[in-house]
C-alpha cells in the first residue's frame, strides 16, 4: 500500500506553513468555568474567614492551571493563583 | 508560532504559590492557636509570678499602697472607710438619684448582713484549707490540630502525581504514533512538523498535539489533530470509569482551490451524517441527500453518504478505498470532502465572529483509536495501528486532485455554487447593514444622553444647532430642488 503513485510527491516549493493564531474561537470552556469558580472561592473564602473554602480555590486554580491550554499566558495563570 | 512559556517555570510558580498558601492558611488560624498558648502557658508551670505570694499556706495579695506610699494595713477596720464613686465624690454627700434607687439600696443591707463581707472581719489572707492544685489541661496534639491541612496536601500531591503520570502517558502514546507514520510522512511532505523544534508536535494543551505537514503535490498542507483522553487530570479519570471517552485523531488535509473540482461530500454512519448534515453550511446546501453505500462494497446499511453528484462518488471511493473503510471500520468515524467549505454554524455565528468565513478545499477524516484493551502498552500499540488510516488520507488526496468532473454535472455544481455565493454574499450584506444601523442608533443615544446631561443651556443650544444643521443637510437638497420647482 502506498499513497504515492510513481515519482516523489515532495514540493519543498510549496511549503507553507500554518498560522495556528487564526484558530476559530472555542467560546466559554469548563476551564474558564472553573477559574472563575477559584476567584470567587478565594474570595469568599478571605470574606468569611473560612478556611476550607479556600483550600476549594487552590484545587480549582490547581485543575484550571494543569488543563490550561498552552495559548494563554503565564501572567494571567499566576494572577489567578495570587 | 506560538507564545512561549517554559513549563520548568510554570510549575516553579505553581509550587511556590502552593506553599505560600498553604503557610497562609495555616498560620490564619487564630482562634484555637489564642486557646492552645494559654492552655501551653498554663501547661509550662512557669509560675514564678505566683511563687511569691505563696508562703507557709497562706496566700498573701500584694497590699496596696496609698498615694503616699504607705502601705494599707490589711488588718484595719475598713468599714470606716468611705466608699467613693469613680469620679472621686463621696457617695453620702452625693446628690445622685440612683442611690435612693430601691434597686440598689438592698446591696448595702446584704453586705452588712453577710458576714463574709463584714470588714471588721475582713483579711487578706484566704481560708487556709483552700489549697491550689495542679490541674492537667488536655491539650490537643499538634498532628490532630492539624488534619484538615493534611488530608488537602495529600489530595493535592494525589492530583499531582495523576497528572504526571497521565501525561507521561500521553506522550507515550503521541511518540508511538509518530515512530509508526514518520517514514510515510518524511517519504510524502517536505516539511513534517515545526522547523527548528526538536518535539515535532505542536501541544495545545496536555491532551491536545498537532502535526503541521507541508509540501506536497495535490495538497498546501496536511494537519494531523489528536485529541488524547484526559489521562493527566484525576476528575476525568473518575468521570472515564462511568463513561469512556476514545482516544480521536483527525487529519485534515488543505487543498488548492485551483487544482480542486467541484465536489461536496460527506461518508458516515446514519446517526453521525444526520449530525453532520445539521452542523456544517456546505454540507446543508449542496448535499441534502442521502444515499447507501451498500454498492460499493461496504456492509449493508451501516454507511451512507451525502453528496453533490452521484459521479463524485464514484471516482472518489474506489475499491481499495473501500476495502480499507471496512478494514478498519472500528477507526473510522467520518469522511468529508468538500471544496466550499467554511465550518460550522457555530463557528461561523454572527454574534461572536465578525469576519465573513473564507471558503477553503479541505478533506475531513475523522477517526477514533479503538480501545480494545486498556494497558497503556497497549494503547501506544493501538495508535501505532493507526498507519493505514494515514495511507488513506494520502490517497484521498491522489484521488480528489485526479477527478475530473463531465460537462454537464460541471455546469450543475458551477449553478449550485453561484447561488451559494450569492446567499453568502447576501448574508454579508444583512450583517453589515445591521452593524451600521447599531452604530448609528448607538451615535444617536450618545448625542442625545450628552445633550441631555449638558447643563449650560448655550452649550445645550449650540449641540441643538448642530444637530438641526445635519438633519437639515440630509433633508434640504431636496427641499431645496422643491423649491426651484
Amino acid at each position: 500500500m502506498d499513497g504515492t503513485i510513481g515519482s516523489d510527491p515532495r514540493r519543498p516549493q510549496k511549503v507553507k506553513t500554518y498560522d495556528f493564531v487564526k484558530d476559530p474561537p472555542e467560546g466559554i470552556t469548563s476551564n474558564d468555568i472553573l477559574s472563575f469558580m477559584g476567584l470567587i472561592f478565594s474570595v469568599l473564602g478571605l470574606l468569611l474567614k473560612i478556611k476550607y473554602i479556600c483550600w476549594l480555590a487552590v484545587y480549582c486554580v490547581m485543575i484550571h492551571f494543569c488543563n490550561s491550554s498552552y495559548r494563554e499566558e503565564g501572567k494571567q495563570t499566576f494572577s489567578l493563583v495570587m | 508560532m506560538h507564545p512561549t512559556h517554559t513549563l520548568s517555570s510554570n510549575w516553579l510558580i505553581l509550587c511556590l504559590c502552593i506553599f505560600v498558601l498553604f503557610f497562609q492558611l495555616t498560620s490564619s488560624d487564630t482562634g484555637k492557636r489564642g486557646q492552645r498558648r494559654v492552655v501551653e502557658n498554663f501547661d509550662q508551670d512557669d509560675d514564678d509570678d505566683l511563687d511569691q505570694y505563696y508562703s507557709d499556706g497562706e496566700f498573701d495579695l500584694p497590699r496596696d499602697v496609698t498615694d503616699n506610699g504607705d502601705e494599707i494595713d490589711a488588718d484595719i477596720d475598713t468599714s470606716e472607710v468611705a466608699w467613693n464613686d469613680v469620679d472621686g465624690e463621696d457617695r453620702e454627700d452625693s446628690d445622685d438619684e440612683d442611690f435612693d434607687n430601691p434597686e440598689y439600696s438592698s446591696f448595702d443591707e446584704v453586705d452588712i448582713e453577710n458576714e463574709e463581707y463584714r470588714s471588721s472581719d475582713r483579711k487578706f489572707s484566704p481560708d487556709p484549707q483552700m489549697t491550689i492544685t495542679e490541674s492537667k489541661v488536655p491539650v490537643r496534639s499538634t498532628l490532630d490540630a492539624y488534619l484538615g491541612e493534611m488530608l488537602m496536601a495529600v489530595g493535592i500531591c494525589v492530583y499531582l502525581l495523576c497528572f504526571l503520570i497521565g501525561r507521561a502517558r500521553g506522550e507515550r502514546m503521541i511518540t508511538a504514533w509518530f515512530e509508526a507514520n514518520s517514514d510515510l510522512l518524511y517519504e510524502n511532505f517536505s516539511l513534517v512538523g515545526v522547523k527548528d523544534n526538536e518535539h515535532k508536535f505542536l501541544k495545545e494543551r496536555e491532551d491536545i498535539y498537532r502535526l503541521w505537514c507541508s509540501g506536497r503535490v495535490g495538497c498546501d498542507g496536511m494537519m494531523f489533530e489528536i485529541n488524547l483522553d484526559k489521562r493527566h487530570d484525576l476528575i476525568s479519570r473518575m468521570v472515564a470509569i462511568i463513561k469512556s471517552v476514545p482516544d480521536k485523531i483527525t487529519i485534515t488535509a488543505m487543498l488548492p482551490k485551483e487544482e480542486t473540482e467541484h465536489i461536496v461530500f460527506a461518508l458516515s454512519t446514519k446517526k453521525q451524517l444526520s449530525r453532520m448534515l445539521k452542523e456544517y453550511e456546505d454540507l446543508i446546501f449542496f448535499a441534502s441527500t442521502k444515499v447507501p453505500c451498500d454498492r460499493f462494497g461496504f456492509s449493508q446499511g451501516v454507511l451512507v453518504s451525502a453528496c453533490e453528484s452521484q459521479e463524485a462518488i464514484s471516482s472518489i471511493i474506489s475499491t481499495q478505498i473501500a476495502k480499507i473503510i471496512e478494514t478498519h471500520f472500528d477507526c473510522f468515524e467520518s469522511l468529508h470532502i468538500s471544496d466550499q467549505y467554511i465550518g460550522t454554524k457555530a463557528d461561523n455565528d454572527p454574534e461572536v465572529v465578525t469576519e465573513t468565513p473564507s471558503v477553503t478545499c479541505r478533506i475531513i477524516l475523522k477517526l477514533n483509536v479503538p480501545a480494545k484493551r486498556k494497558s497503556i502498552g497497549s494503547r501506544s500499540a493501538d495508535m501505532a495501528k493507526m498507519l493505514p488510516m494515514t495511507h488513506l488520507a494520502l490517497m484521498l488526496i491522489d484521488r480528489v486532485r485526479k477527478l475530473k468532473l463531465s460537462k454537464e454535472t460541471h455546469m450543475k455544481t458551477q449553478k449550485n455554487r453561484a447561488k451559494f455565493q450569492e446567499g453568502q454574499d447576501k448574508k454579508k450584506n444583512t450583517q453589515r447593514m445591521e452593524a451600521a444601523q447599531k452604530k448609528k442608533e448607538e451615535k444617536a443615544k450618545a448625542a442625545h444622553d450628552a445633550l441631555m446631561q449638558e447643563t449650560d443651556p448655550n452649550k445645550a443650544k449650540k449641540m441643538e444647532e448642530k444637530d438641526r444643521k445635519k438633519q437639515m443637510k440630509k433633508t434640504g437638497v431636496q427641499a431645496k430642488i422643491v423649491k426651484v420647482k
